[in-house]
């Protein structure tokens, strides 16, 4: 009923973001992954990788901030980030931040530019953000719902 | 999931994988996918804690997932650690798909490479990795055992058996040594033509002796763990005879350990010596490669020394004190050589002027470690309590690396410059800057290059003779000769250059000299004209030019230097060679052992010159501990 319902809900937020291209075919290696060993395994990875990359993104910032046109760092920190997002499978978010390698380097090639590739740099990041908030409201909401019509799944007994 | 399928047989359940990734989610995920796969799992984030981890007991674990970008230390260069300390599989991973990323990975000896995101079905074939490396290593051995001979045939003017008397094989080395030594005279070498011979005689015997002991039919070898007090002790051997000295006979003498073959040390000893070699700045001359071994000291690594570069032990002792150990450390994390220049010459830079020898061939008599000396680029002065003079030598190798360092670089590439920017100082090992490559190899080789000072036969041997040698790569052999005779103990001293082929062969070296500076220098000498088979370490295959005199010529002793020199060598020292290179190959095989443990060190930079160590038949192996063995984790049905 209820669980039922929320369940549905559940189901419903996941397959939304598959078929948006938030998630993609890791997330599903994800879930596999999680067992009678790892009961919340998805979720905990997930709050993992929010945490690690909010990190990395105040590092990326910061950067930013300083206007230091030191493109090599901010590059590793996106390889960093990028690397996180293709280990849960956010897509969209990995997608951002190859555009945003690809500003980091077309600095390198052609640094007279610097100011104005910074600027697209920042407008890139600025999507990479969105992503990454939109994604995690996203996937909140859905482990809230599995949480609360968990019980309903993993019960095999009848309510006592 | 087919949990099934891993459950079948239990076949690989059990398998003990370390993974290194600076991504903690990477491991997460990685950890729940390899336990889901039933294998046992460590994590860790800094590829020094990892490296500290292998080296507590290289027992422990069956193989390595390491990611190729961490902050603290290339992949790669783990990659390469793990391969020449442990010789345990790794596996590359990365996000980074390029091909030519990847290609690297293969050529610094990873066993695959993955990209990430990393799948299951991946993961659930990596123990094939471990059995495959097991196998194909204890295929090598037996290899080995028989590639001696094989090689001894093949040697030009050699129609040699083995198995025959070891005049045979002195004749063989002999006429070997002429070729190269053809210009050096024979009459003056005469004498080291004799002293030579007697010298390959034995070694010969040794070999064969040991070759045949090694019982190739026997295909189950155990193999040698070498745990880090089992390299200890081979490098304090290795110190006590000094680099050139180094045989494995000798070193198996010293080592003392029940069951240890001296195949299991020869392989081990060319791992070595390769690795001694890039420290020494093969990336000099490789611009391109990665310097692998710039990451051995790690500030992190508590265990230490797996007698590479025991800065820890260095530092622990009080010989180096702990901001060199850091500059060290943040240089060879550096990974460039492009701020310390002279790192990368390291072993070019010879280590004295043709200066004070005497000082210099002091060398290590002792294999302390505490007598390494650290680069006198960093301007620690060296506090080996063995070496007279320390800071002179260290200033003195930090001029000549400053000088040389170009002087090398481009000798090295010059082959043989008749003494064309050969600072060659007598074989002063110049230890690379940053890079202790070993401790006592860089030191010893420097003194004992350097000098070919008489010193009497402190172990090192190879001082006395490189130091003439080094002087002049021109030097005819004859003077070499002498000088080695003169040596005294000619036996003791590098045996390499009895006579001299190292020298004669020299002209060809002519940049060698710079570079070898060290003992290396002398051991070139000995390459040229030596004895591939000799040549132990696998520099020479990367040197193969060169270097595989150096590392050949010493008559199997010559060991550490030639490697590092090999490395320079490699850039171009085409110290022998034709001539080396064919010496050097047929060494290579039978030394390769080290390298070819599946770390394909030397493949850089062998790869065009030498097989690379995959290809090596004779990839001898360290042995037969049962470093993977399929018993322990279930291949035979018990895990």
């Amino acid at each position: 009923m209820d669980y039922v319902n929320l369940r549905r809900q559940a189901a419903s937020l996941r397959k939304g973001l598959f078929d948006q291209g938030y998630l993609d075919e890791q997330f599903y290696q994800l879930e596999d992954l999680q067992d009678d060993a790892s009961p919340n395994f998805v979720e905990e990875v997930v709050t993992l990788f929010f945490r690690d990359s909010a990190r990395l993104m105040a590092n990326i910032d910061q950067a930013l901030d300083k206007c230091v046109k030191d493109f090599n760092k901010l590059d590793v920190y996106m390889q960093q980030l990028k690397g996180s997002c293709t280990s849960i499978g956010a897509s969209r978010m990995k997608t951002e931040c190859t555009a945003f390698r690809e500003c980091c380097r077309d600095e390198n090639i052609e640094g007279s530019h610097s100011l104005s590739i910074l600027n697209l740099c920042m407008r890139s990041f600025q999507k990479i953000k969105r992503e990454h908030s939109v994604l995690r409201q996203k996937l909140e909401s859905y482990f809230q719902l599995l949480r609360q019509a968990g019980p309903v799944e993993c019960a095999t007994r009848p309510n006592k | 999931m087919d949990r099934a399928d891993v459950d079948e047989g239990q076949f690989p359940a059990g398998l003990r994988v370390l993974v290194v990734d600076d991504d903690v989610i990477v491991l997460r995920v990685l950890k729940t996918m390899l336990l889901q796969c039933r294998y046992e799992v460590t994590t860790c984030s800094q590829a020094a804690t990892a490296l500290a981890l292998l080296r507590e007991s290289k027992d422990t674990y069956h193989l390595v997932l390491s990611d190729v970008h961490m902050p603290d230390m290339d992949g790669f260069k783990l990659l390469e650690l793990v391969g020449l300390e442990m010789d345990l599989p790794v596996i590359m991973m990365s996000a980074d798909a390029r091909t030519n990323i990847v290609m690297k990975g293969i050529k610094h000896g990873a066993c695959d490479y993955l990209i990430k995101p990393v799948r299951m079905e991946e993961l659930k074939n990596i123990w094939q990795h471990v059995v495959r490396k097991k196998w194909s290593d204890n295929n090598r051995d037996l290899e080995n055992s028989g590639s001696f001979e094989e090689s001894d045939r093949n040697i030009p003017n050699n129609n040699v058996n083995i198995n025959n008397n070891t005049n045979n094989n002195s004749n063989k080395r002999v006429a070997e040594d002429a070729e190269y030594a053809s210009s050096v005279n024979e009459d003056g070498s005469g004498g080291w033509k004799s002293s030579q011979k007697k010298k390959r005689c034995t070694v010969k015997e040794e070999e064969e002796g040991e070759t045949e002991s090694a019982d190739p039919s026997s295909s189950k070898k155990p193999r040698v763990v070498w745990s880090v007090e089992l390299h200890q002790q081979f490098v304090n051997a290795v110190n006590q005879l000094g680099i050139e000295k180094a045989v494995p006979k000798r070193i198996l003498e010293l080592m003392n350990v029940p069951g240890l073959t001296r195949e299991n040390v020869a392989s081990h000893l060319q791992k070595f010596r390769l690795y001694l070699k890039r420290l020494s700045g093969v990336t000099q001359h490789h611009p391109g490669l990665p310097n692998p071994f710039c990451g051995p000291v790690s500030t992190n690594i508590k265990t230490g020394p797996l007698g590479r570069l025991d800065f820890e032990t260095l530092v622990a002792s009080g010989h180096i004190p702990p901001q060199a150990l850091a500059v060290l450390e943040e240089e060879l994390l550096t990974q460039n050589g492009s701020k310390q220049p002279i790192r990368e010459i390291a072993f070019g830079q010879p280590l004295v002027k043709c200066g004070p020898p005497t000082s210099l061939t002091r060398q290590f008599p002792q294999s302390n470690l505490s007598n390494i000396t650290i680069n006198p680029s960093l301007d620690m002065p060296p506090s080996f309590s063995n070496w007279p003079s320390n800071n002179d030598i260290a200033q003195i190798m930090h001029q000549q690396q400053q000088q040389q360092q170009q002087q090398v670089v481009g000798s090295v590439g010059s082959v043989p410059q008749p003494n064309a920017s050969l600072n060659v100082q007598p074989s002063c090992l110049v230890i690379p800057s940053s890079q202790q490559m070993n401790n006592f190899q860089v030191s010893d080789n420097a003194i004992l290059a350097s000098q070919s000072q008489q010193s009497p036969s402190q172990g090192s041997g190879f001082q006395t003779g490189s130091s003439t040698l080094v002087q002049s790569p021109m030097m005819l052999p004859s003077q070499s000769l002498s000088s080695l005779q003169g040596m005294g103990s000619a036996n003791q001293n590098f045996q390499i250059n009895q006579g001299s082929s190292i020298i004669a062969s020299q002209p060809s070296i002519s940049g060698n000299s710079s570079y070898t500076t060290v003992g290396s220098v002398v051991d070139y000498n000995n390459n040229l004209i030596s004895t591939p088979k000799n040549l132990r370490f696998g520099v020479g295959q990367i040197v193969d030019e060169g270097l595989k005199t150096m590392t050949a010529a010493s008559n199997n002793n010559s060991f550490s230097m030639p490697g590092m020199m090999s490395g320079m060598m490699n850039s171009g020292v085409a110290v022998s060679g034709a001539l080396m290179s064919d010496n050097n190959r047929q060494v290579r095989r039978n030394n390769l052992g080290f390298v070819g443990k599946g770390t394909c060190l030397p493949s850089r930079f062998a790869m065009d010159e030498i097989e690379s160590p995959t290809n090596l038949p004779n990839f001898s192996q360290i042995g037969g501990g049962d470093l993977v063995n399929p018993e322990n984790f279930g291949l035979d049905g018990q895990i």
